[in-house]
């Protein structure tokens, strides 16, 4: 299964799209800060909704699936509290600080 | 036409029979012969899929007609009179995605004989009359058969998503494309496809 390493140097960062006719789940994630200060990683999940009789012309949806903290100068792992996590579109992450010194590691695959 | 079955339902092959039965003239496009066994000359079989991301507690129904507009037609008739469209449709995703069928325009065939209890998206109870899900037709192992043919009566999914959030309901359609021919000679083994005027009785 693929796996991808994001620098936190930007705010926002795309990890993958999710192919029309499958889902995303995330396998587990990585954290390594070795950055100044701490940092917390939100995983996005931005997709646009198909056209319903309620809302004829949906806009794009930014849904936060998980929020992940480390400290500066520390290295944390998740598995077993991501494979709930379903990406319906695009997965993005998003920096609470930026920084070169920030990597994550994010597993994934398709249902 | 349409049927719901426990498990995954054998596909037409070639050199096998059918029968249309149904009022003739209604159930039918008029050059189908009802009561008169086809046989099947020829099966292709197309893989199809179409994915749909639904915010809670909204709807929306689609044609599985033939049109331009593909996002709100499934294009899944066909255009020739000789052939025929058996479609295996499987759900995968959302487990909280209602499928409902409509045939025709607005009308649930698929409903109790209780004067009570009609579909109604409207109630939490009445929604639950006959919706396909992911558990009743998995794409792994599709329970749902359609059959399809030109200019037949169109046929609709009405999609409806019950659940507290967005889900991503992704459809997987086994066509079995059946070119098929009138015979004379009655077949001591035959498949029956049943019209309108059965599944509304």
């Amino acid at each position: 299964m693929p796996s991808i390493v994001i620098t936190g140097d930007e705010s926002t960062k795309e990890v993958f799209d999710t192919p029309y006719d499958k889902i995303g789940k995330i396998t587990f994630i990585e954290v390594d800060n070795q950055s100044a200060s701490a940092v917390t990683v939100t995983l996005q999940d931005v997709f646009t909704p198909f056209a319903t009789d309620e809302t004829p012309s949906p806009s794009e949806v930014t849904r936060n699936r998980k929020q992940f903290t480390v400290g500066a100068g520390e290295e944390k792992s998740w598995e077993d509290k991501t494979k709930s996590i379903e990406i319906l579109g695009t997965c993005k992450l998003a920096f609470s600080t930026t920084s070169s010194d920030i990597k994550v590691t994010v597993g994934y695959d398709f249902e | 036409m349409i049927k719901l079955f426990p498990k995954t339902p054998e596909i037409l092959q070639p050199n096998q029979y059918i029968v249309f039965k149904g009022k003739p003239g209604e159930d039918f496009p008029d050059f189908i012969q009802v009561d008169k066994p086809y046989i099947v000359e020829y099966t292709k079989q197309i893989t199809f899929a179409r994915s749909f991301i639904f915010p809670s507690g909204e709807k929306k129904t689609l044609s599985l007609a033939n049109d331009s507009d593909y996002e709100n037609y499934f294009n899944l008739f066909p255009t020739m009179k000789d052939s025929l469209y058996e479609i295996l449709v499987g759900l995968k995703g959302g487990k909280n995605m209602l499928v409902f069928i409509q045939w025709p325009t607005e009308r649930y065939p698929f409903e109790l004989e209780s004067p009570h209890i009609h579909v109604d998206l409207d109630s939490t109870i009445t929604r639950m009359v006959s919706p396909i899900t992911v558990d009743r037709s998995p794409a792994d192992e599709p329970r749902l058969r359609i059959h399809t043919l030109k200019d037949l009566t169109e046929m609709y999914f009405q999609l409806y998503n019950n659940g507290p959030d967005y889900e991503k309901l992704v459809f997987k359609f086994l066509v079995n494309k059946c070119k098929i021919r009138a015979v004379e000679k009655m077949p001591e083994r035959y498949r029956v496809i049943e019209g309108l005027s059965i599944l509304l009785r």
